[in-house]
């Protein structure tokens, strides 16, 4: 069942500028940050939006959260108009942004979590239950009565995440939420959310730079370039795609191994002491064989594409 | 309205949280509103000192014009002035109005409510002490009609200024930096404290009912003093619907035209 649909959906920022030149006339330059966006998630769904800086993946969240009135085009969120602002609607949401903080500075996340309690209207019971497994899952039990500004990043964003899911969304807009944080800290949101989206069944869209996130949590991505809609679908078909080869690494020990390595098929070089071959899935069963006769299986690593490699590629190339 | 009023009691009670850390902050804000009523009731002397009455007013009644013209402002101080200030500087700015807007409860009082400054409620307590030393040092007889309508008049005006404060901040959704719009209203604040007949005809016009600044302070007191005029009470209830009809429509238009800021 379609939790989120949007038909054509799209954003235009006009900004009017006044110079002297033209004095009685005002300069308009518009920008358009979406453009025609059809899509549409069902309920449960865990899905990463991709897209280069300026791609208009923040602006389609911000609209689909009802932060932000689009320029045209229709939006059903949980069969509400989000831009409506029902209260039925946004008691069933939650945004989490990496960049901004939704508690208070001075206080005890505590307090602000009280706070959020009321403005949600959640009862006492499943406040409670809410906050006791936000503690369990994130490990947040000591900085329950730490200050916001007392706070490193990543202890921050655990606060805010366990903020967002006082009140039991059903979807949760997720916008760069592991930005600036280290490999512990964004090891850890993703475990929460991972459990959050099983768990709970919670609907899940996330916007990140990083493909660790999208990789871990994702398996359906949709990019977005310049405001239109360019890929969706899953992850893997992506990679199988745009990347239909396999990554073969050789650790070449000495001169013999990186002699045997110049008689291998598929394309290669050699970067420091590492021979990297990178064959079509179709080849790869005939050089894997050769590999394994000329070189110790220890040295070898076979992988899949790196997917920011592939991502990046699709960037650059523009190609979708 | 359960609902605000909770939100409303666990802000006050995180800003208290707040202000306890930080009592040189409250006592310096205290101290900025007595040496500014100090100042004021001398400048009152200087000008008392050349003449009897200002149109018809005289010394205690200035006086407790001024001190109920300086409560409306402190409660209003107190309650959602951070909040706006916030809003039209930075909220509208930087982005942080999403979180309000996001949120099951109308972002207009929510952010009004959301920075409230404890030392102006502290400051407001000698402001209506001053009202009664007015009162009582000028052997101004009132009667009980009168207090029941000035009351009223009271909440309806707290009310009216309300909505001139937001009004004052509202372009902050079109224009973005307009950084001096909060202070609109402390300039505007100044005219509250004289009597309505001081003013030229055209200017008192305008103050009475464009921007009725002066209705604020100038209805109830004359409603306090002299006998109630149904035709002022009236008004005031009148300007004060008007007033929140066109603000909450200008809010909302605001509203849709929130670009907010980029991640």
């Amino acid at each position: 069942m379609n939790i989120i649909s949007s038909k054509n959906i799209s954003k235009k920022f006009v900004k009017t500028t006044f110079s002297w030149s033209k004095f009685w006339q005002l300069q308009k330059e518009e920008k358009i940050a979406v453009k025609d966006l059809n899509i549409e998630i069902e309920e449960g769904e865990f899905v990463g939006f991709l897209g280069p800086n300026g791609a208009g993946k923040t602006t389609f969240l911000k609209m689909l959260s009802g932060i932000m009135h689009p320029t045209s085009g229709e939006a059903k969120v949980l069969g509400f108009t989000p831009w409506e602002r029902d209260h039925n609607f946004l008691r069933q949401i939650a945004i989490v942004m990496g960049q901004k903080n939704q508690l208070w500075w001075d206080l005890p996340a505590i307090d602000s979590f009280n706070m959020l309690k009321e403005v949600y209207s959640v009862p006492e019971a499943e406040f409670k239950k809410n906050l006791e497994m936000m503690i369990e899952t994130l490990q947040i039990k000591d900085l329950l009565s730490k200050r916001l500004r007392n706070m490193s990043l990543g202890e921050r964003m655990k606060c805010e995440l366990a903020a967002s899911f006082l009140h039991s969304p059903k979807i949760i807009f997720l916008d760069e939420p592991t930005i600036g944080l280290d490999v512990v800290s964004s090891k850890s949101v993703r475990e929460f959310l991972k459990t959050i989206n099983r768990e709970k069944k919670c609907t899940l869209i996330l916007t990140s730079h990083y493909m660790g996130d999208i990789e871990a949590l994702c398996k359906r991505v949709i990019i977005i370039d310049k405001g239109e809609k360019m890929y969706d679908g899953d992850l893997n078909e992506l990679k199988t795609k745009y990347a239909p080869e396999k990554k073969i690494e050789i650790f070449l020990e000495n001169l013999e191994d990186k002699e045997k390595f110049a008689h291998l098929g598929g394309k290669k070089n050699i970067i420091e002491n590492k021979g990297i071959i990178h064959a079509p899935k179709e080849e790869i069963g005939a050089i894997v064989k050769d590999v394994f006769t000329l070189f110790n299986a220890e040295n070898i690593i076979i992988s899949e594409a790196d997917t920011e490699e592939v991502i990046t590629k699709i960037f650059k190339s523009k190609k979708y | 309205m359960k609902k605000y009023f909770l939100i409303n009691w666990i802000i006050f009670k995180n800003a208290y949280i707040r202000d306890k850390k930080v009592p040189g902050a409250v006592f310096a804000g205290v101290m900025f509103h007595l040496v500014d009523i100090a100042m004021i009731i001398i400048f009152f002397n200087i000008i008392f000192s050349n003449t009897s009455s200002l149109a018809g007013w005289n010394f205690y009644q200035v006086l407790f014009l001024y001190a109920f013209a300086k409560c409306i402002v402190s409660i209003n101080s107190g309650w959602i002035k951070g909040g706006l200030n916030d809003f039209a500087t930075e909220l509208i700015r930087r982005g942080g109005f999403d979180f309000f807007m996001t949120k099951p409860v109308n972002p207009m009082i929510l952010v009004s409510m959301s920075r409230p400054r404890l030392y102006a409620f502290i400051a407001g307590i000698f402001e209506v002490g001053l009202c009664f030393y007015a009162i009582f040092a000028g052997h101004i007889n009132i009667g009980l009609a009168n207090i029941f309508w000035f009351i009223i008049l009271a909440i309806l005006v707290n009310m009216l200024y309300y909505f001139l404060q937001v009004l004052t901040v509202v372009p902050a959704f079109w224009f973005i930096k307009l950084w001096s719009l909060q202070d609109l209203m402390s300039r505007f604040n100044q005219v509250m404290r004289y009597p309505a007949g001081v003013f030229p005809p055209v200017i008192r016009f305008i103050l009475m009912s464009v921007f009725p600044i002066i209705a604020i302070s100038f209805i109830p007191a004359q409603t306090l003093f002299y006998p109630p005029k149904i035709e002022y009470i009236i008004y005031i209830i009148l300007i004060t619907l008007i007033f929140g009809m066109i603000t909450n429509f200008l809010w909302k238009l605001g509203q849709s035209r929130y670009s907010s800021a980029s991640s």
